[in-house]
């Protein structure tokens, strides 16, 4: 019998890689027996995962396994893990989460101690299968893994110089695309333009009008595709598996011939097509926005797919230049004279248009998600192009969305072409993808935040509660990639059994199996299950406390803060939050009652107030700065990065480089700020490099062209390599402004520090330090405040 | 142009015959009628008095040059310059040359057609122009036939001359270059020609003095002598007219009858392909010399004649009605037994008119009777309009609405606006007020005209149709002569003629006159492809293109569409275009706003290799559904802001979309031979979706023609709404066929393209206080009660605008009619034509009956029972039209010929042939009871904007003999003379062209020489030949021949037939027996018959 520590692999892991081997990062590492406890905890119990992520190359991960694998028997279907105790005299195994014996099939018959299957090696607690595969020995006569299909859906309602821009990173992207790979090509502005690209005798386009609703079937009836892919995907894709690849083929090989061609073979006609594009040729009247349709564009998109590749990996990408001002999915009307709705306009529900917009891309997720494809969006508008409503499809189906102000912006040049970048750079796009969970009992799932779907399988791991996506055991991910991460959020209800002190088991198990459409192509299963302690909250609080990640936490209330936000009217999430922060202080802080300067903290949530005052601060809940858009876009990155990424969304990194010192973080303080220092901010969404006065004035008398000030150069160029360090790394591509103390543009620095000095305390700034004009608070009034609350009985 | 009074001239050629005619002229209504009896039993034939001496007609020897000035030729024959006849440079000639060269107006066969081209009436100017090239003076052109009398000379004498043409014609790619020469020639003069072969040239009245008994008409009688068929009615002819037996003789050594129309002919050769012919027809089927000049033009009324005739033959005895005795049987088996007195050859049937009439519209301050419109006649504008214009029914106006009902005949205008004026008639005038805009009266806004007379030292004007005075504006001041009259009214159009045009000014223009659009609109769908429709039609619009008007403001754009649509995008400098699909056929829009539709210079390249990759692009389409009411809607909507031409070729019964239709035929077939009550519904639209879309079509200016290229039902009753709406018209080729029908398709779009026409156009017909309009006719769309909106209008259009009395009228004041009609013209000026027709008022009814105009009646009511179709079961149509012709000859007898015995049946001259073409009209087919739902609704909505010349032979048709037309031998005339239409004219050993201005049946009986059908058709015996024809030229002379008379009939009718074979014993057979008149057919009257018939009704009615 042999079994892997629980609690060893993490522990382990974090030291090299912050999300471990597994992926799995946990908001408390030991968890509460009972529901009680687990709500004194106020983080709520969650985890965050990221499916595809492709481990860290340097810890030696095992290949994936060539062979499908064993499943417990029904309803656990738990699939065979390091965890599980192996009889390998009787070939039996027991199943860690619900106790049964399986028997092992007769090819593990030569299982022994001394020869045990990938999947037991106590280091494999994630380990990926090939199934159906071309190749892979077993699975026999298995079909071409089918290729990625790529459905670009411009918008011309642009000036000439835009398209311009789009022309060119639509060549790049052709010219990156593999061989195979299926294209199709839609164009749109008051009309909808899809392009026969099968078609040799001349340019042929289908054209819809784009003030009409069209559902799929009229679509396919008028693209003659009627019948072919009618009888439709059903509902609920296939279970794990290959036979979704077998029997998924596109039912209708005439309109993909049509419409979707290999790179290979259309080339040319692309290549043509994307010369000839014009801006939209329908006239703008004064005082009128141009007449675009984004609605119905996508609308024939998802309908074009669903036709030809239902079950199949393919993504629309959507470039926008703009609202939609017509048809369904209109966010605002095309007279100039109304503005696209704000977040003021939400709130008094004065956006005419926004819940019919919901309404209308709400239903474009479900058609997408039943076909199993991806929506991407890559607006790029000075206006804002309806993020915000097309935010639930963009995050039901798992698609990447990049918000920028113009197709000729970095932001929107460089991340459009990662996506069809491979090797190193490749963002592993995979499609198709399935996660189910399994837990120990005791233990059930309320829901996801993060780009999926429910599939709607209510399975005895469902809680009652929900948060997200829930009310299900098995989500959908129609898109994911490396970066893709879920936080799924735990209840924990015992049982009356579970409940009997005698029969306690002091590990709980949770098991999260993905399937999915590989980059290359083969369906993989990975599974990852995770182990970790129960402990008797209300008698050890020392135990809970050493099991608690303020990252995740902080991550995870953000993103859960934000999910309340847009579900609940009238939250009051700086409130919420303030309390959750005292509570939590109350419960597991050091401290006298009614003695603020006593009070002190663990240093596992030493950082948490901090984030926490960030968190107040940020975008996600200072809604008010920003356009829906862009909150929309924030929340939806916000969801599905890693933890570490999500943390610089929260609380920006500042590193100071200065000749004094190598370079180093420092406070993210508007004190940090020096004459003779450079400060490089990283925010997630920008990088900023910020000189300090006396820098950016030798700078500008160009000392570092002088060959005796070759280390003010040196200086200089630091923190931009350090930039495109951070950049080259990160999708979407982060905005890189560079600017000089006082400059317009350090705002963008100023926006984010702690305001320790303002104009209020002017007169004891240090001189060649800064100030913010704000009458916020700073952290060290925040801090007061929240010891002397957290110490109240 | 004519500067020399025609008058003048004149004189002598009538001389001669106005001896045989004048005792007849002055006679009054009822006297003449008198005069008759001794000589018919109990059949009358009155005709009216002749008017005052109207405008000579004859040739004004100036008129008559003109036109063939060019031909005079002679050696030039073998040169055929371009047409001779062509003006220099008329403004549509560009077509002369160029179609000459290569594109026949009726490609089928270039040879032949190539001179069409021409010239339409459009450019005046053309026609004007052609005399001076001849120069010759009047003077000397009357007494010089020589010039032209070449040929005429040659003819009388020598039938070489014209044996010269075809001699050229063979050297000549045109055959009818030769003859049209001589034709030409013939042609202005020609009546007297024709009439005697012998004749000369204008030989009218030279012949007429020699041979008296000779006038023109008799050229009938002459022919019917070669002709085997003709035989039985030859002889007969004449009968109403004595002149005949005389003529015989001449004829006799004359061949065949072909010279009558021939000279007709001719001058519509040279003009340009339609526009003469329309003429030219009336001839052919004119109204007998009597009769319709009778009318007319008195002062060489040969009505005249007629009378003593009468008495020479045998009394054209109706006998009892009850007892007709038909001497001949008609049919096999229907003759039945009609025991009668009636001699069948003594009744009235039309006789051809030959000679050309040099028509006055106003003489002695009087409007005078204009020409039959069938007849050739060539207008002098002397203040009234030219009768091609805008004819009345009846040439005085009855005072009194009492007088109107009790004459039981229509008070009605056919307005044809743009009607192709004679070549040699002097082009309308345009004037130009600048900026003040025309001059109209303030009140009724009536524009100026001859008849508004300036008082007051000219300060003031009185409007001859409100009455009101207005102040002469200070500009248009001047002062008035001793007579009356501004001192300037001969130098100014407006207050000279009867028709002007004036230069529209800011006021008329609600947008900057649209642009010349034509959009094509071609079914793809698989049923259409394989038949061949979809090459044809694109074969047929890439020939056509060269032919749109020229200039940057002509347009063009084009779609496909099957159960989609497809557009083309002819921008772009790049190879290919870009087909842009609209696949929503429910709710359609347009996918461009702009690019759709480009100039035509700019886009043409691409345009023509479009339409030849079209059907190869769409090979293998397997869709046979055709959304035809969508993409009609597209089109529109693609054209919308500019407005329009939107031509649709479709082949199947509309199935999809917007408007689809369903196939109600089956049902109809069974309903409409068991006599259902309610089978007239499926003659009816089946909804209001196309008309709710032809209404949006109208209101912006989109004018839509259907061809319909089909070998199955498509319902045109619901289709033809759109037509009729915006001022088009159907186009029907069933069944089609890839053999035969393409040449037709071409040359209908062709001429759709080409002929005169005017865009955006709104009507308005005023009259004197007294009448006010009851209603419009037509193709067109109608919002207020006043105006008529035409999206477009053209040559070939007829407006009939019905009136009614709202008051008494003067007796001693004229009525005035004013039709204005605001078009923009292809080159998008924007105009306002005004045609004005002044007639006097009578309290006499006897002066109704003999100013009556029988052709224009007969348009009437053919109109009205076409449009009484859908809405009436058939039986009662017929009654009601049969009727009308009851009632109007009842009124007659009861009223103006009192004095004669209640036993004869009395005919008012100028309605003598009312009972034929009524009987012709029941017998149409679109008053049948069998045939085809889709046969009848085309018959319909071709109707419904006939003009009034193409009227009468639409129901009337023309059978002539081809078989022998080498035999009857040579000389200049074209077609020959018709027989009259019962079955003892056909034999079986013959081959007869039946042609009624829409189709031409070819009959074959049934012992035909084989070698004659080797000459025709190329093949040996009857079982070789195909189903299809394809009229082809061989290298003989009858295949020349026949092709040239074929041919000739296509200018004609401005029509290119479709050709049909039709044998004995089969269907086609019968289809063909069908439109021989005068049979009996199992329930429905003989000729003969229909007249006892008539008469017995009427003699109850009398008591």
């Amino acid at each position: 019998m042999s079994a892997a520590d629980p609690s060893a692999a993490p522990a382990a892991a974090a030291v090299a890689d912050p999300d471990g081997p597994d992926a799995v990062r946990l908001t408390w590492n030991t968890w509460p027996r009972s529901k009680v406890e687990a709500s004194r905890c106020v983080v709520p119990l969650a985890a965050t995962i990221s499916p595809a992520r492709v481990p860290d190359p340097s810890a030696a991960s095992p290949p994936p396994l060539p062979y499908p694998p064993l499943r417990c028997k029904p309803p656990c279907s738990a699939l065979l893990n390091p965890f599980a105790r192996v009889d390998f005299a009787a070939k039996i195994w027991i199943c860690p989460l619900c106790f049964s014996r399986n028997h092992f099939p007769p090819h593990y018959a030569a299982i022994s101690e001394s020869n045990v299957p990938a999947e037991l090696f106590p280091q494999c607690s994630t380990v990926e299968y090939i199934v159906g595969g071309a190749g892979v020995p077993g699975v026999g006569c298995a079909p071409a893994p089918p290729p990625p299909v790529f459905l670009f859906v411009i918008d011309t309602c642009v000036i000439e110089e835009e398209l311009e821009y789009v022309k060119m990173a639509m060549r790049k992207a052709v010219a990156l695309l593999p061989e195979h790979a299926l294209v199709g090509l839609v164009t749109f502005g008051t009309q909808v333009h899809l392009h026969e690209l099968g078609f040799s005798d001349l340019s042929k386009i289908y054209v819809f009008r784009g003030t009409k609703e069209i559902s799929k079937d009229q679509i396919l009836d008028q693209l003659g595709l009627a019948g072919a892919g009618r009888p439709g995907f059903p509902k609920m894709p296939q279970q794990l598996g290959g036979p979704q690849v077998n029997g998924m083929h596109p039912p209708s090989t005439a309109g993909v011939n049509r419409f979707l061609l290999p790179v290979s073979e259309c080339e040319c006609a692309l290549s043509t097509l994307l010369d000839e594009l014009q801006p939209d040729q329908w006239p703008v009247e004064a005082g009128n926005r141009a007449i675009r349709c984004t609605g119905v564009a996508l609308s024939v998109a998802a309908g074009l797919l669903g036709a030809c590749m239902p079950g199949t990996g393919a993504r629309i990408i959507a470039l926008l230049g703009g609202p939609c001002t017509e048809g369904p999915g209109m966010i605002v009307s095309k007279d100039l004279s109304e503005p696209v709705r704000s977040h003021k306009d939400l709130d008094k529900d004065a956006a005419p248009h926004f819940q019919k917009a919901i309404k209308f891309y709400d239903g474009l997720a479900k058609q997408l998600v039943s076909q199993g494809h991806v929506l991407d969006v890559f607006a790029s508008a000075l206006d804002q192009v309806g993020l915000a409503e097309m935010k639930v499809a963009i995050e039901r189906t798992g698609g990447l969305v990049v918000l920028s102000e113009s197709f000729g912006h970095s932001v929107f040049k460089d991340s459009f072409k990662r996506i069809f970048e491979g090797g190193e750079q490749s963002l592993g796009l995979s499609f198709n993808g399935t996660i189910e969970i399994n837990c120990s009992k005791d233990i059930k799932v309320q829901g996801i935040i993060g780009p999926c779907t429910s599939l709607e399988k209510k399975g005895a791991v469902s809680a009652d509660t929900v948060v997200g996506q829930g009310n299900t055991a098995a989500w959908k991910m129609c898109g994911l990639d490396r970066n893709t991460s879920l936080t799924v959020f735990f209840d924990v209800s015992p049982s009356e059994r579970s409940s009997q002190p005698g029969h306690q088991n002091p590990h709980l198990y949770i098991q999260f199996v993905t399937s999915y459409q590989h980059p290359e192509g083969q369906m993989r299963i990975r599974v990852t299950t995770i182990c970790r302690k129960w402990v008797d909250g209300s008698t050890n609080t020392e135990e809970l406390v050493e099991g608690f990640d303020q990252e995740t936490a902080a991550v995870v209330l953000a993103r859960y803060i934000s999910l309340k936000m847009e579900m609940e009217e009238e939250f009051d999430a700086t409130r919420w939050l303030d309390r959750s922060l005292i509570r939590l202080c109350s419960r597991f802080g050091d401290y006298r009652k009614d003695d603020p300067s006593s009070f002190s903290l663990h240093s596992n949530f030493s950082l948490f107030p901090q984030f926490m005052f960030n968190l107040r601060r940020s975008q996600f809940v200072q809604v008010f700065n920003n356009s829906p858009d862009e909150t929309a876009y924030f929340r939806m990155l916000l969801n599905r990065e890693s933890i570490t990424n999500s943390v610089a969304m929260i609380q920006p990194s500042l590193i100071s480089f200065s000749f004094d010192s190598p370079p180093s973080p420092v406070f993210l303080d508007v004190a940090s700020i020096a004459a003779d220092r450079i400060l490089l901010l990283d925010a997630y969404f920008s990088v900023v490099i910020f000189h300090g006065m006396t820098i950016a004035q030798w700078r500008n008398m160009g000392y570092q062209n002088q060959p005796e000030h070759e280390q003010f150069a040196q200086l200089l160029q630091a923190p931009h390599e350090d930039a495109q360090m951070i950049i080259k790394g990160r999708f979407p591509v982060p905005r890189l402004v560079v600017c000089d103390q006082h400059g317009s543009q350090a705002r963008f620095l100023l926006a984010k520090l702690n305001p320790s000095a303002t104009y209020n305390s002017a007169h004891d700034v240090a001189p060649g330090s800064d100030i913010i004009f704000t009458d916020d608070v700073s952290f060290q009034v925040f801090c007061e405040h929240l010891q002397r609350l957290a110490v109240q009985s | 142009m004519a500067s020399s009074p025609p008058q003048q001239q004149p004189p002598p050629p009538f001389a001669a015959q106005n001896l045989t005619a004048q005792g007849p002229v002055q006679v009054p209504p009822g006297s003449g009628a008198g005069a008759l009896p001794g000589a018919f039993a109990n059949l009358q034939i009155s005709r009216g008095a002749a008017p005052p001496p109207g405008a000579p007609r004859g040739l004004t020897p100036q008129q008559a040059p003109p036109a063939f000035a060019a031909r005079p030729g002679p050696p030039p024959a073998a040169a055929r310059p371009a047409f001779p006849g062509s003006p220099p440079a008329p403004p549509f000639v560009r077509a002369p040359t160029a179609a000459t060269s290569a594109s026949p107006p009726f490609g089928g066969q270039p040879g032949l057609v190539s001179q069409p081209l021409p010239p339409f009436g459009g450019p005046p100017g053309a026609a004007s122009q052609p005399p001076p090239s001849f120069g010759v003076p009047p003077g000397v052109v009357s007494q010089a036939p020589p010039p032209f009398g070449g040929p005429p000379a040659a003819v009388s004498q020598a039938p070489p001359p014209f044996g010269g043409p075809p001699a050229t014609a063979s050297q000549a790619p045109s055959p009818f270059v030769g003859h049209t020469v001589a034709a030409s020639q013939a042609a202005p003069f020609g009546g007297p020609l024709v009439a005697g072969s012998h004749p000369p040239p204008f030989g009218g009245p030279p012949v007429a003095g020699s041979q008296p008994a000779v006038p023109p008409r008799p050229t009938f009688p002459g022919h019917s002598g070669p002709m085997a068929a003709a035989a039985a009615w030859t002889q007969p002819t004449p009968p109403s007219f004595g002149a005949p037996q005389q003529p015989p003789p001449p004829f006799g050594s004359r061949p065949v009858g072909q010279p009558p129309f021939a000279t007709q002919s001719a001058p519509v050769a040279q003009q340009l392909p339609f526009m003469g012919p329309p003429r030219a027809n009336a001839p052919a089927f004119g109204p007998p010399s009597w009769q319709a000049q009778g009318a007319g033009s008195g002062a060489m009324q040969p009505p005249m004649r007629m009378p003593g005739i009468p008495g020479s033959m045998q009394p054209n005895t109706l006998g009892p009605p009850g007892t007709p005795t038909i001497p001949y049987s008609p049919h096999a088996g229907t003759q039945v037994s009609t025991p009668s007195k009636i001699d069948p050859n003594q009744i009235p049937r039309p006789m051809p008119e030959s000679s050309v009439i040099i028509y006055e519209t106003r003489q002695g301050g009087q409007a005078t009777i204009p020409p039959a419109a069938s007849s050739e006649f060539i207008v002098k504008d002397t203040g009234n309009c030219s009768p091609r214009l805008m004819r009345c029914t009846v040439n005085q106006i009855p005072c009194t609405g009492d007088l109107l009902t009790t004459s039981g005949m229509p008070l009605a205008l056919m307005v044809q606006p743009f009607s192709l004026p004679h070549p040699s008639e002097e082009p309308i005038q345009l004037v130009d007020f600048g900026e003040m805009g025309p001059i109209r009266c303030s009140r009724c806004k009536a524009y100026i005209n001859p008849f508004m007379k300036f008082v007051d030292q000219g300060r003031h004007f009185i409007c001859n149709l409100c009455g009101f005075r207005n102040d002469t504006p200070r500009d248009y001041m001047c002062n008035l002569g001793p007579d009356g009259r501004r001192r300037d009214a001969d130098d100014r159009p407006e207050l000279s003629r009867g028709t002007v045009e004036f230069v529209a000014t800011k006021e008329f223009l609600v947008r900057d006159p649209m642009p010349a659009v034509y959009f094509f609109l071609i079914d793809v769908s698989m049923n259409a492809i394989q038949t061949g429709a979809t090459a044809a039609a694109c074969s047929a619009i890439a020939q056509a293109i060269s032919d749109l008007p020229e200039g940057p403001r002509t347009m063009v754009g084009i779609a496909t569409f099957d159960s989609a649509i497809h557009f083309y995008s002819l921008k772009r400098a790049q190879q290919q275009p870009l087909m842009l699909i609209v696949p929503d056929v429910q709710d359609v829009y347009t996918p461009l706003q702009t690019d759709l539709i480009l100039p035509v210079s700019e886009c043409r390249e691409n345009l023509e290799q479009l339409l030849e990759s079209i059907p190869n692009m769409f090979e293998n389409n397997r869709v046979a559904d055709s959304a035809f009411g969508a993409a009609m809607k597209a089109g529109f909507l693609a054209m919308k802001s500019t407005g329009g031409k939107l031509l649709v070729f479709q082949s199947v019964l509309p199935s999809l979309g917007v408007g689809s239709l369903s196939a109600r035929e089956a049902e109809g077939r069974a309903n409409i031979t068991t006599g259902d009550k309610e089978a007239h519904k499926l003659l009816q639209p089946v909804d209001n979706t196309l008309k709710t879309m032809a209404l949006e079509f109208a209101e912006y200016q989109v004018c839509v023609d259907v061809f319909l290229t089909t070998q199955s039902y498509v319902d045109i009753a619901s289709i033809s709404v759109v037509p009729q709406t915006t001022g088009g018209r159907v186009y029907y080729y069933y069944p089609f066929s890839a053999l035969s029908d393409p040449a037709k398709l071409f040359n209908d779009l062709r001429w759709n393209i080409s002929r005169p026409q005017g865009f955006e156009a709104v009507m308005r017909v005023r009259c004197s206080q007294g009448l006010q309009v009851q209603d419009y006719f037509g193709n067109f769309c109608k919002r207020v009660p006043t105006d008529i909106d035409l999206p477009a209008i053209d040559s070939d259009k007829t407006v009939m605008v019905t009136f009614k009395h709202d008051d008494k009228l003067p007796e001693n004041v004229e009525c005035g009619f004013q039709c204005a009609l605001l078009y923009t013209t292809v080159y998008g000026q924007r105009r306002i034509r005004v045609i004005n027709l002044s007639l006097s008022c009578t309290n006499l009814l006897a002066n109704l009956f003999r100013c009556a105009d029988l052709e224009t009646q007969f348009a009437c009511f053919l109109k009205q029972a076409a449009n009484g179709i859908p809405t009436s079961p058939l039986p009662r149509i017929r009654d009601e039209a049969t009727n009308t012709c009851i009632n109007i000859l009842q009124s007659y007898r009861k009223h103006c010929a009192s004095v004669t015995s209640s036993g004869q049946l009395i005919l008012p001259e100028a309605l003598k042939l009312l009972p034929l073409y009524t009987l012709a009209l029941v017998k149409s087919v679109g008053l049948r009871t069998d045939g085809r739902l889709d046969d009848h609704s085309y018959w319909i909505s071709l109707v419904s904007s006939i003009s009034v010349v193409l009227a009468v032979p639409l129901v009337f048709p023309r059978l002539i003999p081809i078989h022998d037309l080498i035999s009857r031998d040579d000389d200049d005339s074209l077609v020959p003379s018709p027989l009259m239409l019962n079955s003892e004219n056909v034999q079986e050993d013959g081959i007869y062209l039946l042609e009624n201005g829409e189709d031409g049946l070819i009959y074959l009986g049934n012992m035909v020489n084989p070698a004659t059908l080797e000459q025709i058709f190329g093949v040996s015996s009857l079982a070789a030949l195909p189903v299809q024809l394809a009229l082809d030229q061989f290298d003989n002379e009858l295949s020349r021949k026949v092709n040239e008379v074929v041919n000739e009939i296509r200018r004609q009718r401005c029509s290119y037939l479709r050709l049909r074979l039709c044998r004995r014993g089969e269907p086609s057979g019968d289809f063909f027996r069908s439109f021989l008149i005068e049979d009996k057919a199992p329930g429905v009257f003989s000729y003969v018959e229909f007249l006892v018939h008539v008469h017995r009704q009427i003699q109850s009615k009398m008591t």
